[in-house]
């Protein structure tokens, strides 16, 4: 059993290692390719097939070393949203279809997940807020649902971010699967995981570079979301659960977090929250003059850091503080990095404005 | 009532060294104001006391009152001394006279809590010179936004800066310049050519802060190669290794004379008002105090190409953006067409930059100061209407 812990997340690396450049081949001929373009960075088209191999790889390599079949209900759920994800992202990274096509896919799908049982049933405490009301339940499963699925997406900005972070959330997921004895879903975890590996070594690759895509962003935000979900503690386990919710809140603050503060920027600037800008915590680290690669690396790592910020507050002030810690210390970080970016903008302002008169 | 209404309003100028001034533009500056404003106000100047130690320190200055703060006015001191300054003045003066934005953070309070009035100078974008460190940037880019949106009052030094201050904060700045008029033509002496042999011929002359962006590097290395002019560079080499380094390399050459830094006014106007041309390298700043005065000396200027430079000699100067640029310059210069630059400076200088047409300007601005509720703006009031009221009445083209 132990064996097969190891073998799952190798097999699946080794399967997306071996699907991922067949698959780059395809891709061109069937033109589902990133186009460059004045916002971008690349200069060349650049696969999207990244999330399709990844699928593949993790769901064999589970299905494989799955062992007992309990919990087959949600992983079935989880396998045929997954699926139906990908296509819609597929046909999204291959036709450009309409967001709002894209937002009610997701919202039928969380309401799927809530009707299967995966459901936010109380806030513990947290702000004084305890049990909800069945409404409550459903409106606050099928937000955090679409919206963990929509953060993940705008993550995937740069090389190796949303890859990165999603492999962090992976882990820490993993392991509290693991400690809670959600065996099946802790080896879907762990072929995730490897088959995440091998998307990062092509995605930082410079000859045989592929993106994840829409297809990829939105099964792993699927992914997170409704794992995250299923792993919150019902409080009938009967152990410490602080620990499990800190867990999984540290690794949805940057990327929830960051996807309201730039909704938040746009909409105050009267401009749709989906416009395209440059305006995202990654937009900001990069200003830092640092590689594609280097602020993947910072920002799992950050992700790691407000984890242990939080477990720290957490075992001071408790849950409600640990929170509000780990969500202050990530707005400190960005508007640190904002005002920076303004003083950079500005400096190239001032450059063009000098040399005008 | 009669005697509230003759009575002097009382203005505290705060962010300098101190006076008598012997340190720089800000200096000079409040020097001029208190012999041209004393008349009409009553005036408090702040000074360092880590500058004026106790036995040279006096109780006032040409009719304004001196306090002393044991602080420096400029480094990092500056954000304690200016705020101290601000909240001692805040007992007795109608208006606050601030030169520089280090003190600004306090400023929202002063207008959340009283009714004073705040007139603040941004001097040039100082949150962009090299000389800053990361943080002291960070904190003088803040400082900045928070000086212009709380004060009564913006001044910038130059119209460039307008344009960036109009740009960044929707802000009318105003234009006030520096004086130059105190600078005097002193005549070569036969000491003076003993001290200085190179004032027996034409040279170039070149006064400034020893630092990479007044370009000094650049104009050393063109002017070592330059056949037509010597030049002459007073300046504080010994600051910093850039300057240790550049003095080392050309302190031998025979076409340099390399000079340490003069504070003696006269002996400065020796050697500046007897040059040939006036080198001005600044490439930041806005309004350099130093081309002024040499455009009042008459002085024909070569200037970097920079929109400061430009706006100040009113693009009626030579003007250099590269090496190649001013060795071309210099090639082609000819004494019929320094003479005209000169001139021209001249008359720009004599029609800009004098100290009772600056302190005339602060005066207006006190003024105004006092009677002014809100902050104008560059944004029409147009542009502020709800947009689908301007849509229905058609005049949505007019917004801004």
């Amino acid at each position: 059993m132990f064996v097969s812990y190891f073998l799952t997340p190798l097999f699946s690396c080794i399967l997306a290692w071996l699907f991922i450049p067949l698959m780059r081949k395809i891709a061109f001929v069937i033109q589902l390719t990133d186009q460059p373009n004045r916002r971008k960075i690349h200069h060349q088209p650049v696969p999207l097939v990244g999330g399709i191999a990844m699928f593949g790889a993790s769901w064999l390599a589970a299905a494989l070393f799955m062992h007992q079949w309990g919990d087959l209900v949600l992983i079935k759920n989880i396998f045929v949203a997954s699926f139906i994800l990908l296509i819609i992202g597929t046909l999204d990274d291959r036709y450009d279809i309409r967001a709002s096509f894209r937002l009610v896919v997701q919202l039928l799908l969380a309401h799927c997940v809530f009707d299967a049982g995966v459901r936010i049933e109380t806030f513990y405490g947290i702000w004084g807020i305890e049990e909800l009301s069945y409404g409550q339940q459903y409106w606050a499963t099928i937000l955090v649902i679409t919206g963990i699925v929509n953060a993940i997406n705008l993550m995937d900005g740069i090389d190796g971010l949303a890859a990165g972070l999603s492999l962090v959330s992976a882990v820490v997921l993993a392991i509290i699967a693991a400690q809670t004895g959600h065996e099946n879903v802790f080896v879907l975890l762990l072929s995730y995981a490897g088959a995440l590996v091998a998307l990062l070594r092509f995605n930082f690759s410079r000859t045989q570079k592929i993106f994840m895509g829409d297809a990829g962003s939105m099964t792993l935000g699927l992914l997170i979301s409704v794992v995250s979900i299923r792993l919150l503690p019902t409080g009938a386990e009967g152990r410490p659960f602080s620990w499990i919710l800190i867990g999984i809140i540290s690794i949805l603050v940057i990327p929830v977090f960051d996807a309201l503060r730039v909704f938040r920027k746009r909409l105050k600037a009267g401009v749709s929250p989906f416009h395209a800008d440059k305006t995202h915590l990654h937009h900001l680290v990069l200003f830092l003059g640092l590689r594609h690669q280097t602020v993947s690396l910072l920002l799992s790592a950050a992700a790691l850091a407000i984890m242990v910020i939080g477990f720290c507050i957490n075992n001071v002030a408790g849950l409600t503080w640990a929170i509000i810690g780990m969500v202050f210390v990530f707005y400190a970080g960005t508007s640190i990095l904002g005002f920076h970016h303004q003083v950079i903008v500005w400096r190239q302002k001032i450059r063009l404005m000098e040399m005008q008169r | 009532m009669n005697q509230e209404k003759t009575q002097k309003k009382r203005i505290a100028i705060i962010g300098t060294v101190g006076v008598p001034a012997n340190y720089g533009g800000f200096e000079t500056l409040a020097e001029h104001l208190i012999e041209n404003m004393t008349d009409h106000y009553d005036i408090t100047l702040y000074c360092s006391g880590k500058k004026y130690p106790k036995d040279v320190r006096k109780a006032s200055y040409k009719n304004a009152r001196l306090r002393y703060l044991p602080l420096d006015a400029n480094g990092i001191q500056s954000i304690p001394y200016d705020t101290l300054s601000i909240l001692h003045a805040l007992w007795y003066a109608d208006v606050l006279l601030i030169l520089g934005v280090a003190g600004a953070w306090i400023l929202p309070f002063v207008r959340l809590f009283t009714r004073k009035r705040i007139i603040i100078s941004i001097d040039g974008i100082e949150w962009k010179r090299d000389k800053w460190n990361v943080l002291a940037k960070w904190y003088l880019f803040w400082a900045e936004s928070i000086a212009v949106k709380y004060s009564h009052i913006d001044i910038s030094d130059n119209e460039a800066i307008q344009d960036y201050t109009a740009a960044r904060y929707g802000s009318l700045s105003r234009i006030i310049e520096y004086g130059a008029d105190h600078t005097l033509k002193v005549p070569v002496t036969a000491t003076d050519t003993e001290q200085y042999p190179f004032l027996a011929r034409p040279y170039a002359f070149k006064v400034c802060r020893i630092e990479p962006e007044n370009n000094v590097h650049l104009i050393l290395e063109v002017f070592a190669n330059a056949a037509k002019l010597p030049l002459v560079i007073v300046g504080n080499w010994d600051k910093s290794a850039y300057g240790q380094d550049l003095k080392n390399t050309y302190s031998q050459h025979p076409n340099i004379h390399i000079l340490d830094p003069i504070y003696n006014q006269q002996r400065l106007d020796v050697l500046r008002s007897n040059a040939a041309l006036y080198v001005h390298g600044h490439s930041a700043g806005g309004t350099n105090p130093s081309l002024v005065e040499a455009m009042y000396l008459g002085l024909p200027v070569l200037a970097y190409g920079v929109s400061y430079n430009r706006v100040t000699t009113e693009n009626q100067a030579l003007y250099f953006n590269n090496k190649e640029e001013l060795k071309r310059q210099i090639a082609d210069i000819y004494t019929a067409k320094l003479k005209t630059i000169g001139q021209k400076m001249e008359r720009i200088a004599r029609r800009r930059y004098t100290w009772p047409l600056v302190a005339q300007k602060y005066g207006q601005l006190v003024a105004e100061s006092l009677e002014i509720a809100q902050k104008p703006s560059v944004f029409t009031r147009i542009s502020r209407l709800h947009y689908p009221d301007l849509l229905q009445k058609g005049a949505a083209h007019l917004r801004y």
